[in-house]
């Protein structure tokens, strides 16, 4: 009770303090670029400024003096052009006039006609502000809340004075009859999206909002450091200053990845008219992105706490032809903007997004300025707030088997059977015997009809594996024995070719069907399940496992997907599917059921209890300079963290050591059977599995990372060093461990590192 | 508090070590070939490690052409821009490092377009100048050496031949070749005696003449012929040359010739390779391969054969590894490749990954016929990817020169490599022959005698006789008696026709059972053959499309020919045709399983004896068909000739109706189709 009147009475102070300091001169100490700011309240370690005619927020860290916030505005800018808006501004909503594509644009404090409000809160700020002209009114709610800047606008206070009140039907009917009046009257033909646009020109809808875009932006090379971006492992975009025209930036990459229902992908050339040959790039599955002023130590890790489901990170590097800063941002996405499949007449979504944009702006400062900073901030915060939870990140090998696949034989298919219960039994104890004392393994294509027989909605094996009772009996024993295996299932896809006539799966936003296509010899059509399907046939899997006794499975295919959809005219959105498979991995768990899922998206992280495929590399964009250990770093300790299937690494000696670098699990996929047969079935593109191929391998990285486990223990990841082509990476424990990726010896810390090897140094903690 | 140092040498120091890091989700994915010819996906050969926009100051503008030399040292012939403060633009050839450095430049203020870079061992530069129509050739301190322009020797071509250098080659012992824009007579061969002696050209390609082409250009007027595209050949778009003077060029629009390798002769040691559509240059590597970039982002390696070892890259603009438009490749002596993207004015350097090393190695152990060296890194390749073709080859070849003829033969079935497995098979069958010839013999002879045992003792004791009711009854069986017709039709066409005409014999119940044996044989043979006459891939079954085929032929014709007949003055109803087309058919069902039995113990080289058993086969039908038709309908020789030629004319016209019928069904789907969609958009999903 004490200690709570205590801060009242503090708050109170700073309530006060912050009254008597508003409008008065900027403090001492502030620099001369600042004048225009407006004190606005403290915390402990940061005192908030703003500029309130353009909502440009800016922190001062009290211990260093140094500021860190949007690129400070020199005062009231008469005649601003766009670029200034994009520099100064703190707000820019990209709205949406009528249907036509191109008709779109920025408003902003700056260049709108508006009106603005501010009210002061015990921590911040609250600006209500309207764009009078496009009757568009929002606030935006400021707070500095000890070392975190938390910003946000409620959903309620978003207001459109202009919407197009048709329905979608109204606007087709509009821009068709029109579209066939302009033929009638021109004699030329006039196309649907600008009839469209003609019958709705006064509407205005509000497609994107970004906040405080260029907050802690720095002008090309002034500063030393970088951005972040969670692509792959993580990538650091440097501050400089680019020479080189043409590097595209990194925009409009969403958060979760692109939202099928409304974008298909885009067409692409391909070898000889037939084959695929690029890959696509990683997700970003964390809704975080980051800033690190290595020179003066300040910087901050943002966590899109809410409408992070329809959020992009946007990244500006500066340099020849761009914005001279280098900006790192949030950019909400309210509404999307598609093509009617069959008409083609453009069309924005009706309803925008009805949840809060909050961004939580976590400051770092000192040597917590850089990445590793980062990532250890975004695990507290992922631990505070329960979005992840701790498990037992114990040492094991992991063995992946796929069971049952199919090929074409005569006028129907036939299993293909590549790794029976027995067989994974047979292995496990010949591993066992050579030393692999303890191993995690997900067991694939196990269900009757084999990997894509799908979707999977109970427990039922194939036969041909062994059934249900052999398949029960194996996990039971085997998890004696420390061996866990999760009966692994697609949850989000169902094969065209198994299922010739359903309502099961989800359509576009668009009015086109949602597929998967492939050039596969067997199966060459998927279609995604109703998210309330999916999050159905999970519970159901998950109930019958249960019941036979398996306490924990594997979920995949949600996690490479999030989507909108619609269903009998009605509109579902991304955020809805989210939460279905939210609940369904929640009811898993409540079954008391372990779960482990291959890179597994932000919002389901809080239901996993071990991590897999967790990438080592990135989507390898020009614009990225480095590629850093985050996701590593963040999951170190608190989950266990497996990588990609060793098989299919080209460069092994480099990955091993990757591992060795991020504290990663090995992963091999495996067959008993020998990997020539699976060569007409849709897993052709797997071109090493056979057991007997990789038993030395599995029990030799077994032995070497086993090691390394007992030495690093659970520990997280303390400290991570670039030096050249050596890393040095420091455990909370204590212990060291040096990798070294040179062609040539290295000495460091009293030890050598040979080349392309590590070593390691024991802790003082056990 | 215990604290410990521990080392540990890394248990996985497998191979040799890369400088640098290639920690990358490749954008790009690898594929190869398998035996069959298919692409098929394999682990990343190269991966993009730097990208470079210029060296030092000077920014590459449009850059054309790059030649590396082995020790790494970069020539790239661009236009340039350079940053700071008193910035200049121009063309020359820019020289730096993989790390971006400026090691100089060469023709400031001499070159106007520099299209083509080759170095020379000693240092010296030729650059091909297409504004200024000639060959430049610098020392190595940057001064001008040489200048070579049109030649004046009457045998280069008429005054409209003109000298427009792309890109330039030297051998050591000088010679220049130069590829010339628009010069179809092949690469310009120049001596630098006397100031530059045309010695001819090389490596002329041919112009290609298809059917369709000629069929038009015998239907065109004169007019019309003057105005279509002459057929010449094309120009080849780049060389290079290797250490051992063989001249790699690529040609766009050749086909399977887009790339050859010629030796001084000009002959090409390769006998066709996949297609490359839009070849922009052309390599030559360390280990007998041949690196092709192609200008829509593709990178290509053949080994020395031609045959496709990987295949990378692509189009896209964001992501390292990918291109706009490549205009030139070249590779140093530590096997990286670099690459050049004109639009892009980019620089992008690949590094191999451990198994494009691996399989380099064992390709070049086994090119050098180092066989039981090869085999190391072959297991190493095959341990790492099971189904790569090419390494399965060369590990059959190489087992098999050990003598290890079993397993060779194994991994030459593996790799679809039938010249293998035949030379595999030849050496097992030797071995078997070998080994069980007494026993053949014995056992042969042994037959023989109990037949003849048999025989002298069956007309002592007429055991058959006593079995001769068998026959009778089964005579009496109508269909079984006329199925036995067939054999007799086999022998005696002119009698069996009578037969079937005046006689009575045949009926619909036995020409269905010939056909379907017919059918059954014919999927039998089809998939079940020896492999080296098998012309289907393992695993691949189309039963329903091959049953099809076969009961649209017959059908088909047996209705055609019958209309036709029936207006001829034909003797046949459709029950004789149909019946004198599938006893026909009876070679087939008695001499397939011959071959049959033939493509499991016969080798390539005796692989004749099957094709002359199916000549015979189609030959007989053919024999049989002819000689039934004129029989049965009483036609003469020239009647039958004109029926046969009328029948299949009518079975073309039958095609083309279902084809049109096919095509307005088709219209017909789309309409119901795009019903369906509209109902689907009103109704909702």
């Amino acid at each position: 009770m004490a200690n709570k009147s205590k801060a009242l009475l503090l708050v109170l102070l700073a309530c006060l303090s912050a009254w008597a300091l508003a409008g008065a001169e900027a403090p001492a100490g502030l620099p001369e670029e600042y004048a225009a700011y407006e004190y606005v309240c403290e915390s402990d370690q940061y005192i908030l400024y703003c500029y309130k005619p353009y909502l440009s927020v800016t922190l001062q860290h009290k211990e260093t003096g140094r500021m860190i916030g949007c690129v400070p505005v020199p005062g009231e800018i008469k005649n601003p052009s766009q670029k200034d808006a994009q520099t100064y501004s703190g707000l820019m909503i990209q709205i949406q006039q009528g249907t036509a594509s191109t008709n779109t644009k920025y408003i902003d404090p700056m260049r709108s006609s508006h009106t603005i409000a501010y009210t002061d809160l015990e921590d911040g700020f609250a600006a209500d502000i309207r764009f009078t002209e496009y009757q568009i009114s929002l606030r935006v709610e400021v707070r500095l809340v000890d070392d975190e800047l938390r910003v946000r606008i409620p959903h309620e206070s978003i207001r459109e004075g202009l919407l197009d009140q048709r329905t979608e039907e109204e606007i087709l009917a509009d821009a068709l009859r029109e579209e066939a009046e302009g033929s009638e009257e021109s004699g030329s033909e006039e196309s649907g999206e600008a009839a469209a646009a003609d019958a709705s020109a006064n509407s205005v809808n509000i497609r994107s909002v970004i906040l405080l875009p260029t907050f802690g932006a720095t002008r090309q090379d002034e500063h030393e450091g970088y951005m972040l971006i969670p692509d792959g492992n993580g990538a650091l975009v440097r501050f400089r200053q680019r020479a080189e025209r043409g590097d595209p930036d990194f925009t409009n990459t969403y958060i979760y990845g692109p939202d099928a229902g409304f974008t298909t992908p885009p067409a692409r050339t391909k070898l000889w008219g037939d084959y695929e040959t690029l890959t696509d790039t990683y997700s970003l599955t964390l809704p975080v992105f980051g800033m690190a002023r290595t020179d003066d130590g300040m910087g901050y890790i943002a966590v899109v706490e809410s409408g992070a489901d329809r959020c992009s990170v946007d990244v500006n590097a500066s340099g020849a032809e761009r914005l001279d800063y280098n900006r790192i941002c949030a950019s909400f996405l309210l509404r999307e903007y598609y093509r009617q499949n069959k008409t083609k007449i453009g069309m924005v979504e009706r309803d925008r997004t009805h949840h809060d944009l909050e961004v939580r702006y976590c400051l770092l400062s000192g040597e917590d300025a850089n990445y590793v900073g980062m990532a250890r901030r975004y695990r507290e915060y992922l631990l505070d707030n329960g979005e992840v939870i701790q498990a037992d990140t114990s040492y094991a090998t992991r063995v992946d088997f796929l069971g049952l696949e199919q090929e074409n034989f005569l006028f129907a298919t036939r299993g293909v059977v590549m790794t029976t219960a027995d067989d994974i039994r047979e292995i496990s104890e010949d591993l066992r015997s050579a030393g692999v004392s303890t191993l995690f393994s997900l067991y694939k294509g196990w269900q009757s009809g084999g990997l894509y027989s799908v979707p999977v909605k109970g427990f039922s094996a194939d036969g041909a594996l062994g059934g249900n009772g052999s398949l029960a009996a194996l996990i039971a024993e085997e998890a004696a024995k420390g061996h866990r295996i999760d009966l692994y299932t697609d949850a989000l896809r169902l094969n065209a070719a198994k299922t010739a006539f359903t309502y099961d799966v989800a359509g576009m936003v668009t009015k086109a069907d949602m597929t998967e296509e492939n050039t596969k010899p067997v199966y060459g059509k998927f279609y995604y399940l109703l998210p309330e399907l999916s999050a159905e046939n999970i519970g159901s899997l998950a109930e019958s496992l249960k019941a036979a006794g398996i306490r924990s499975m594997a979920v995949g295919g949600i996690n490479e997907r999030l989507f909108s959809w619609s269903k009998k005219d009605t509109y579902h959105t991304r955020r809805e599917a989210l939460d279905l498979y939210a609940g369904a991995l929640s009811g898993v768990r409540e079954r008391g059921m372990g779960l482990s899922m291959e890179a597994p998206l932000g919002y389901q992280l809080r239901y996993v209890d071990t991590y897999l495929n967790a990438p080592l590399d990135t989507s390898e964009y020009f614009v990225f300079d480095d590629e850093v250990p985050f996701l590593s770093i963040v999951f170190r300790g608190v989950l266990p963290v497996y990588g990609n299937y060793v098989n299919f690494e080209a460069n092994k000696t480099e990955f091993f050591l990757q591992m060795v670098e991020t504290g990663t699990y090995p992963s091999f996929y495996i067959t008993q059977e020998s990997t020539s047969a699976l060569i007409y079935t849709n897993s052709n593109d797997l071109y090493s599995t056979r057991y007997s191929s990789f038993r030395d391998t599995i029990i030799e990285y077994d032995r070497a990372l086993r090691a390394l486990a007992e030495v690093t223990g659970g520990s997280g990841i303390a400290d991570h060093e670039i030096l050249g082509d050596l890393r040095r990476v420091t455990y909370e424990n204590g212990a060291v461990v040096l990798v070294n990726y040179g062609a040539e010896a290295a000495e460091i810390d009293g030890i050598t590192v040979e080349p392309m090897s590590y070593a390691w140094k024991a802790g003082d903690e056990p | 508090m215990r604290r410990s140092v521990c080392i540990l040498l890394a248990a996985l120091l497998l191979c040799v070590l890369l400088p640098g890091t290639a920690l990358a989700k490749t954008p790009y994915k690898t594929y190869t070939v398998n035996g069959y010819g298919e692409v098929q996906e394999t682990q990343t050969a190269y991966l993009a490690q730097k990208a470079l926009s210029g060296f030092g100051e000077y920014a590459f503008d449009s850059p054309r052409d790059l030649f590396v030399t082995p020790d790494g040292t970069i020539y790239v012939t661009s236009r340039y821009k350079t940053s700071g403060r008193f910035s200049t633009s121009g063309a020359c050839v820019l020289i730096g490092n993989a790390q971006g450095e400026l090691l100089g430049t060469i023709g400031q203020g001499v070159l106007e377009d520099p299209t083509g870079v080759f170095v020379a061992g000693d240092g010296t530069v030729y650059v091909a100048d297409l504004g200024a129509r000639k060959i430049f050739v610098f020392n190595p301190d940057g001064t001008v050496k040489a200048t070579y322009g049109r030649p004046d020797n009457p045998l280069y071509g008429d005054e409209k031949t003109r000298f427009e250098p792309t890109k330039v080659a030297v051998n050591e012992g000088g010679i220049l070749f130069v590829v010339c824009n628009g010069n179809t007579n092949g690469i310009v061969e120049i001596s630098p005696i006397d100031g530059g002696t045309f010695l001819g050209y090389f490596g002329t390609n041919f112009a290609s003449t298809d059917f369709r082409t000629i069929l038009y250009r015998a239907i065109m007027t004169k007019e019309q012929r003057a105005k279509s595209a002459s057929n010449l050949p094309n120009s080849p778009a780049n060389l290079d040359i290797d250490e051992r003077g063989l001249i790699c060029t690529v040609t766009q629009g050749d086909g399977p010739r887009t790339l050859k390798r010629l030796n001084i002769a000009g002959i090409n040691l390769i006998e066709g390779s996949r297609v490359i559509e839009n070849p922009a240059d052309v390599a030559t590597g360390n280990h007998d391969n041949i690196y092709v970039a192609d200008t829509q982002g593709y990178i290509f390696e053949f080994n020395t054969e031609g045959e496709l070892v990987f295949v990378f890259g692509g189009k896209g603009t964001d992501r390292m590894g990918l291109f706009t438009t490549i205009t030139a490749i070249d590779v140093d002596g530590q096997d990286r490749l670099y690459v050049l993207d004109r639009d892009k004015a980019r620089l992008q350097i690949f590094e191999r990954t451990e198994f494009a090393r691996q399989i380099h190695e064992a390709l070049s152990l086994y090119s050098t016929g180092e066989y039981t060296q090869s085999k190391g890194p072959l297991e190493e390749v095959l341990e790492m990817n099971s189904m790569f073709d090419v390494a399965n080859k060369a590990m059959g070849r190489a087992l098999f020169q050990e003598g290890a003829y079993e397993e060779a033969l194994a991994y030459a079935r593996l790799a679809k490599d039938k010249q293998g497995y035949s030379d595999a098979f030849w050496e097992l069958r030797n071995v078997w022959l070998k080994n069980n010839i007494t026993g053949l013999i014995i056992g042969i002879a042994a037959l023989a005698v109990a037949v003849i045992v048999f025989k002298r003792l069956n007309r002592k004791y007429r055991w058959t006789a006593k079995l001769s009711w068998i026959p009778q009854r089964l005579g009496r069986n109508r269909t079984l008696s006329n199925l036995h017709y067939a054999f007799y039709y086999m022998h005696h066409p002119i009698d069996g026709s009578y037969g079937i005409a005046r006689e009575g014999r045949g009926n619909w119940i036995a020409s269905t059972i010939l056909l379907v044996i017919f059918l059954v044989e014919f999927l039998i043979n089809k998939y079940l053959c020896g492999f080296l006459t098998k012309t289907v891939q393992d695993g691949r079954y189309e039963f329903l499309s091959d049953i099809g085929m076969v009961l649209a032929v017959a059908v088909g014709l047996t209705l055609c020919h019958y209309l036709v007949c029936t207006i001829n003055d034909g003797e046949a109803n459709i029950k004789r045709i149909y019946t004198y087309f599938c006893y026909s058919l009876t070679p087939y069902i008695v001499l397939m399983p011959v071959a049959f039995l033939l493509s499991h113990v016969l080798t390539l080289n005796e692989a004749f004896l099957i094709t002359m058993v199916r000549v015979l086969i189609w030959g007989w039908i053919a024999v049989l068909a002819v000689l039934g038709i004129r029989e049965v309908n009483n036609y003469t020789a020239r009647e039958t000739t004109k029926v046969i030629l009328l029948t299949l004319f009518t079975v073309l016209i039958m095609a083309l109706l279902i084809f049109i019928l096919y095509v307005l069904w088709a219209q017909v789907f789309n309409f119901i189709g795009s019903i369906y969609g509209e109902a689907v958009y009103r109704i909702g999903k």
